[in-house]
């Protein structure tokens, strides 16, 4: 890429490159643009056909950016609420005065009660993800640090499994990403198929990888599976799609792995040298033979056989694993079982296979070293450390449904101040039961909420706003997979300012010198990263923004070249040295070594008294084009591309419950209700309805009892509360049930 | 041995100390021995696997010591 | 001199609105109006498993090109932003030839 980052038009414009991340918010993609401000205000995004991964295209995210960035209703200064919790009461305050008064609280609240009574909440995907750990722990000095979704039912679990079963890094399809000449370079290989499981990334771009590669690859030939309980476009144009009842999916990996054994499709070698547990894991897939599983999952058995054969002959063929793999109690097992599939099909650290990251690596593993700076023994009070080891030893969080335990009941200590960054969690983002957590959070007595804009969750909460700065307007780096699987990484330039807005990095900077000024010797984002980046690179920030992009060279089948292990020896750094087919560490945490399918907490067969009640399995959670979870509802554009939360219902179904096209219909179960939009499709199955998540109305009352409507059409108030896996992962977002009538109101 | 004494070793000889142990003796009677349960072995990170102790190389964030698996010790 | 065109692969479209939104940016359009957009036909399922589900942008009479960008030696903003990289834009006599070689799902517009 060319080195000038900044530049100047003729008619006074600076146009500037830069790497998207957050916020507003998606994963860490990096896509390329270019931002252009002139007056000081940002007049238009246009994408970087320099850029490697996404040559110029651009998402209607950021082609809207002026819209967010310019928005009337954004926050971009400092504020103090003066009225009551809940009311639309604040004044403008100094950043000085902001801290100040934080920093007061915060060492109040130490002294008298102990640094654990104060508690950082994290949002998914966003930038703060690098931060928002190091705010904890090395800037606030609380072990104590949240990512409020019921399960970790996010990433977390895949990360988890990943390090138990491979001790690898975040396992990503191999998309050429890390050659400046993609596709084109002799030591790729294109994947003959590509098996997408529960994941739309064209949408959703997930933690990094550019979704719209998958459409590269199937021009260049690559054949297409999914499995989803939805037929997507992207199914359309898919050579199978595996539309399975929702929550099921271990039983579907098992009965795969049935066929690819039991026909001795598996790739020998691999197995023999590189994996262990095989004996136990063939014994164990002889209970899912394709005729049970067909009867579990509604996919015929004749499509099970002839996708296995496929995934067991097929070179190289990726499995991409999605969303779905966290949000069900019996994640985990279906993530080991889709990493043994990976695995004995040989499609492991290959060309076109699977990628892997070293176990610990690049920038991102500086957020997780910072809790060195915690003592033992405060580190030993993490809420939920102790009873849940499969969580607390790879996840440096809080367990999620245990913190809500804990704010309910003071055990085993009170709670008493909050730290919100970018996370809008009372909306249908991520917390099951947000009216639950709602009415529990009400016992903080003193709370910081940091974002771009007046979020329900901030409404509600907030007694300091500090204001974030778009991407746009302050300087970073973005890798994707958040540095566990780095295929490239970009320099985000900051271009211009919105009012008096600090970054992430900025205020831990500025927090840490007050509070522990021996952890933070900074004094700007610039002199952070450049720290960051020359030991482990030997360039710095400015470099990296003169490179625009830098892909580090990528090693295959390091399991071969001692690459993985930290001991330099050859094999995989798990406590076999092996792929674990079969698992030491469940096994030692009380958990099956192997994977196995159980039924979702309530479905057809585990409840079918209440499935009289509640006729429809409810899935909900897919993205769209035009927003990153509850962002973006106030940008106009996006919003007439996309102006209500949609229900989908199969139109047999929806004729008999007397529902049209586009009535608003409510969405019940045993634990809430919802009302959202019908759209009547075919792609879905007539006994299964998908919601959409992440809504609130910026356009409602902001004040109590409204919030932005937060409560109208908010999915997630029918999701229960701590029904999770046995290891502390999942939770069963993607498969519960409910009924759907009609809103006459 | 006791725990105590085993405690106080330094890592990298738990793991030998155990493993010649296991070279005659059955693993009830190396916990026996040692007054310690299968579960406190694992929680110090040791796991009896096929007749032999193995040792899982990373704590998760139990540890922050560099992994020396970095990027510019990989590609110099 | 050569008509120029817009072919659009919507085999690979992949219904983003990128070309719509990108196109409001570059000609400072309103809400409500367009120089380009996006058309669903479907999802219908022809037989079972055999599904029809396209996107295609239509230019409107507000397109001209991007003569200016093209002029300056960009790609018009729909091209460019296209995220399936399924716009391309050149003489009609070229991208007849690519159509040609496509051979499925692809349609030209001379806006």
């Amino acid at each position: 890429m060319e080195k000038e980052w900044k530049k100047q038009q003729s008619d006074g414009t600076i146009v500037v490159r830069t790497c998207g991340w957050s916020p507003p918010g998606d994963h860490p993609v990096g896509c390329g643009m270019k931002l252009h401000i002139k007056d000081g205000r940002l007049v238009k995004v246009e994408g970087d056909p320099e850029h490697p991964i996404s040559q110029g295209r651009l998402c209607v995210r950021c082609l809207t950016l002026p819209e967010y960035v310019h928005h009337p209703q954004r926050v971009i200064y400092p504020m103090k609420r003066v009225g009551k919790r809940g009311e639309d009461k604040w004044q403008r305050i100094s950043w000085d005065e902001a801290l100040d008064i934080i920093c007061d609280k915060i060492r109040y609240y130490t002294d008298n009660y102990g640094a654990e009574s104060i508690i950082v909440f994290g949002g998914t995907g966003r930038e703060a993800c690098l931060y928002y750990y190091p705010l904890a722990f090395s800037a606030i000095g609380t072990p104590n640090c949240c990512y409020p979704l019921s399960g970790w039912s996010c990433y977390g679990p895949r990360c988890s499994i990943t390090d138990y079963i491979l001790g690898a890094g975040y396992p990503e399809i191999d998309f050429a990403g890390f050659y400046p000449d993609r596709y084109d370079n002799p030591n790729y290989k294109r994947p003959e198929y590509l098996v997408i499981w529960g994941k739309n990334p064209l949408m959703s771009n997930p933690d990094g990888f550019y979704g719209h590669s998958i459409i590269d690859l199937m021009k260049r030939g690559t054949k297409i599976i999914c499995v989803d309980p939805r037929i997507t476009w992207l199914g359309t144009r898919a050579e199978h799609v595996l539309q399975l009842r929702p929550g099921t999916d271990t039983a579907l990996a098992l009965g795969l792995l049935n066929v690819i054994i039991n026909e001795d499709l598996y790739d020998h070698d691999f197995v023999e040298n590189w994996t262990y547990g095989f004996e136990e894991l063939k014994q164990r897939v002889q209970e899912y033979p394709p005729e049970k599983v067909a009867e579990i999952t509604w996919v015929p058995k004749e499509k099970i056989i002839e996708v296995a054969r496929i995934i067991g002959t097929a070179k190289p063929c990726p499995i991409q694993w999605g969303l779905a793999v966290d949000e069900n109690p019996n994640g985990v097992q279906l993530g080991h079982a889709i990493l043994a599939l990976i695995a004995i099909t040989g499609n492991l650290d290959v060309p076109g296979g699977i990628t892997i990251g070293p176990p610990a690596a690049l920038m991102g593993k500086w957020r997780m070293e910072t809790r060195s700076q915690l003592s033992e023994e405060l580190w030993a009070k993490r809420i939920g450390a102790e009873q849940w080891p499969a969580l607390s030893t790879a996840m440096a969080t809080t367990h999620p449904d245990e913190t809500l335990d804990t704010l309910e009941t003071g055990k085993p200590y009170k709670l008493r101040m909050g730290w919100f960054n970018s996370s809008n969690f009372i909306t249908a983002t991520c917390s099951a039961q947000p009216d639950r957590w709602y009415r529990a959070l009400q016992s903080l007595e003193f709370n910081v909420v940091q974002d771009t804009f007046m979020t329900p969750t901030a409404m509600a909460f907030a007694d300091i706003f500090l204001p974030l700065p778009t991407f746009a307007e302050h300087d970073g780096v973005v890798l994707t997979h958040f540095g566990r699987n780095a295929i490239f990484m970009g320099a985000i330039n900051k271009a211009f300012e919105v009012g008096e807005c600090k970054s992430d990095i900025e205020v831990c900077i500025e927090l840490g010198k007050r509070l522990h000024p021996e952890h933070w010797p900074w004094n700007t984002a610039e002199e952070f990263f450049n720290d960051q980046l020359k030991p482990e690179f030997g360039f710095d920030f400015n470099d990296l923004r003169e490179k625009g992009v830098f892909q580090p060279p990528y090693e295959y089948k390091k399991y071969e070249k001692g690459l993985l292990r930290f001991d330099g020896e050859p094999g995989f750094n798990t406590v076999t040295g092996l792929v674990e087919l079969c698992s030491t560490l469940f096994e030692a945490w009380g958990e099956d070594p192997l994977p196995y399918y159980k039924e979702p907490p309530y479905s057809p067969y585990s409840t079918p008294e209440l499935f009289k009640e509640y006729p429809f399995i409810l899935t909900s959670g897919a993205r769209t084009f035009t927003s990153f979870h509850s962002e973006h509802r106030q940008v106009p554009t996006l919003r007439e591309i996309t102006p209500d939360p949609i229900v989908e219902i199969h139109p047999e179904a929806a004729e008999r419950l007397g529902i049209k096209d586009g009535d608003w219909v409510y969405l019940e179960n045993m634990f809430g209700k919802c009302k959202q939009k019908a759209k009547l499709t075919k792609t879905i199955n007539p006994k299964v309805v998908h919601a959409s998540h992440g809504w609130w109305y910026p356009e409602k009352p902001a004040e109590e009892p409204s919030l932005f409507g937060v409560w109208e059409s908010n999915i997630n108030t029918l999701i229960p509360h701590k029904h999770i896996g046995k290891l502390g992962f999942g939770a069963p977002f993607k498969c519960l049930i409910c009924k759907v009538y009609k809103a006459e109101d | 041995m006791d725990k105590q004494q085993f405690l106080n070793m330094e890592e990298a000889d738990r793991l030998n100390y155990l493993n010649t142990e296991a070279a005659t003796k059955d693993f009830a009677t190396i916990c026996a021995e040692l007054g310690m349960t299968k579960e406190e072995l694992n929680k110090l990170g040791y796991y009896f696997v096929r007749n032999k102790f193995m040792a899982k190389p990373m704590k998760g964030y139990g540890t922050t010591i560099r992994s020396g698996n970095e990027y510019k010790d990989r590609f110099k | 001199m050569s008509q120029y065109g817009l072919l659009i692969d919507y085999e690979y479209c992949t219904g983003c609105h990128s070309c719509e939104v990108s196109c409001k940016n570059e000609k400072k359009l309103g809400r409500g109006v367009y120089g380009i957009k996006l058309a669903e036909i479907g999802p219908f399922e022809i037989t079972p498993g055999n599904w029809e589900w396209n996107y295609v942008p239509c230019p409107t009479k507000l397109c001209d090109l991007c003569a200016d960008r093209v002029e300056r030696g960009e790609k018009p903003a729909c091209v460019l932003h296209c995220l399936g990289l399924a716009m391309d834009y050149g003489p009609v006599e070229e991208l007849a030839k690519k159509m040609a070689e496509k051979g499925k799902k692809v349609v030209m517009f001379v806006p």
